[in-house]
């Protein structure tokens, strides 16, 4: 059981990364940089990861002064939180 | 009152529980201030009758969650310091699991009023045992959460025992309260066809539902590993798996691999009207945690007039007695699941008769205004200690 639960706090750390660092709303919305910057993470494995959570309805994007921004939609911060609950 | 999630931050059983209490007790005419956490398209401060929803704004993040934790907990500190300063201080704190202990606590010292701790589940019993440094610190502060408060509700007697045994409190100290239900939002008439047929299922169809958060706890994954064992004998059996969570990629791969993907149907989250609409048109709800202080959704289950299988664990054999309101199954064991499902669906006057005597149940011992009156026995005695 400790596996797969070490592995259930893998799985969605960005998401639960994004919720703790406030990029909840798309008034909050952060860049790839900014994410990048704060989670110290490779931009372009980090782009993978977003477009993938995108796909599925996690992450919400939006354009402000034609730079991209990310912030997780309410279903995304709700799953986020489930490990934790 | 202070909780990290209340309606429609969901996030799973204490935003029910919180939300519903809340209510009963203001309808009993206590004046309630429920501070919680912000959610997108929930407004900041919201006023129903003499209860208060006060939503706090995080300004400062940080990824590590247990910092998160910290700073949340400090600005809802902030929030309800102000709150006590505007209109008085309160005649009692009252916080829901560790997340919202440490705010509770400075409240108590600060303001010197009792603290009451409702406890809706352990660190060691949610994650099956404390294997890192977050695990330990959520359990010591679960520890200090049981030592400050002046009692501690806790959602039944496997979790009584379970606080008593593990934190070593005093057994006076911890009281067993239930999570209740408001039963009558599951008194509406639906169309069955016309709710399965949403989700492509015929009515001829055997509907097995099942609800809650993804997650290895709730034990979905034994569920669909007993699925392909139903489907032999009932090859038209659909499985519904209402929520969502960091599980659902892996569930659903794991329906490729036993090849009953099309036959199982991930809705993810839905509005509270349709999950009453759900309920009411499946043929038998499972419940198949491995781990459940309580499980809010069997006394959906039982509201909503369907018959129930479970696990045999924690509160879930609290709530459930066998072959009378509901069927125990043995928890992580799919044949046993699939035993249980076959118990209810091969007899429909069994099916009636357990659903019968489950309803009666819940309007008896559940309803909310019934759970409400008994923390108000614990708010007049915790008061009445600090008299004293």
């Amino acid at each position: 059981m400790s596996k797969s639960i070490r592995h259930e706090r893998r799985i969605p750390e960005l998401l639960i990364a994004l919720n703790n660092i406030g990029a909840t709303h798309p008034s909050r919305a952060l860049s790839l940089k900014e994410i990048a910057d704060r989670l110290r993470m490779n931009i372009e494995e980090l782009e993978e990861k977003l477009n993938e959570l995108l796909k599925i309805g996690y992450i919400g994007k939006i354009k402000i002064d034609e730079k991209e921004k990310f912030f997780l939609t309410p279903v995304g911060i709700l799953v986020a939180l489930s490990v934790y609950s | 009152m202070l909780t990290w999630e209340y309606p429609p931050r969901i996030v799973g059983g204490i935003a029910r529980h919180c939300y519903g209490i809340s209510r009963a007790l203001a309808n009993k005419g206590i004046e309630l201030h429920v501070i919680t956490l912000e959610f997108p398209g929930a407004p900041y401060r919201e006023v129903i009758n003499k209860l208060c929803v006060h939503r706090v704004k995080v300004e400062i993040g940080n990824p590590n969650f247990m910092v998160w934790v910290l700073l949340f907990n400090h600005f809802m500190e902030k929030y309800s310091g102000m709150l006590a300063r505007d209109i008085g201080k309160p005649n009692i704190v009252h916080v829901h699991d560790w997340l919202t202990t440490l705010a509770g606590i400075t409240l108590k010292h600060t303001l010197n009023v009792p603290l009451i701790l409702t406890m809706h589940s352990t660190e060691i019993g949610r994650s099956f045992g404390l294997y890192d440094t977050d695990s330990f610190t959520k359990d010591s502060i679960e520890w200090w959460g049981c030592f400050e408060a002046k009692y501690v509700i806790v959602i039944s007697e496997s979790l009584r025992r379970e606080v008593i045994n593990h934190f070593k409190v005093p057994e006076w100290k911890v009281i067993k309260i239930p999570n209740g239900i408001d039963v009558s939002r599951f008194q509406v008439s639906i169309d069955r066809r016309v709710v399965r047929s949403k989700w492509g299922i015929s009515e001829s169809d055997k509907l097995i539902i099942a609800v809650g958060r993804l997650t290895t706890q709730k034990g979905f994954h034994i569920l669909i590993k007993a699925f392909p064992l139903i489907l032999r004998k009932y090859p038209n059996a659909r499985l519904m798996i209402v929520g969502d969570g960091w599980m659902r990629g892996e569930l659903e791969r794991l329906a490729y691999e036993l090849g009953v993907r099309d036959k199982i149907i991930f809705t993810g989250f839905v509005s509270d009207q349709e999950l009453v609409a759900l309920l009411k048109s499946a043929d038998v709800m499972v419940i198949p945690s491995l781990y459940e202080p309580f499980g809010i959704t069997t006394l959906e289950a039982m509201a909503a007039k369907v018959p129930v299988v479970v696990s045999q664990v924690g509160g879930l054999a609290e709530i459930i007695e066998h072959e009378k309101d509901g069927v125990w199954v043995y928890p992580g064991n799919p044949e046993s699941i699939a035993w249980g499902v076959d118990r209810v669906l091969s007899d429909p006057e069994f099916a009636k008769y357990i659903v019968h005597n489950a309803f009666e149940k819940v309007k008896k011992f559940y309803d909310w205004s019934i759970i409400a009156e008994k923390v108000l026995n614990v708010y007049r005695k915790a008061i009445g200690d600090q008299h004293e």
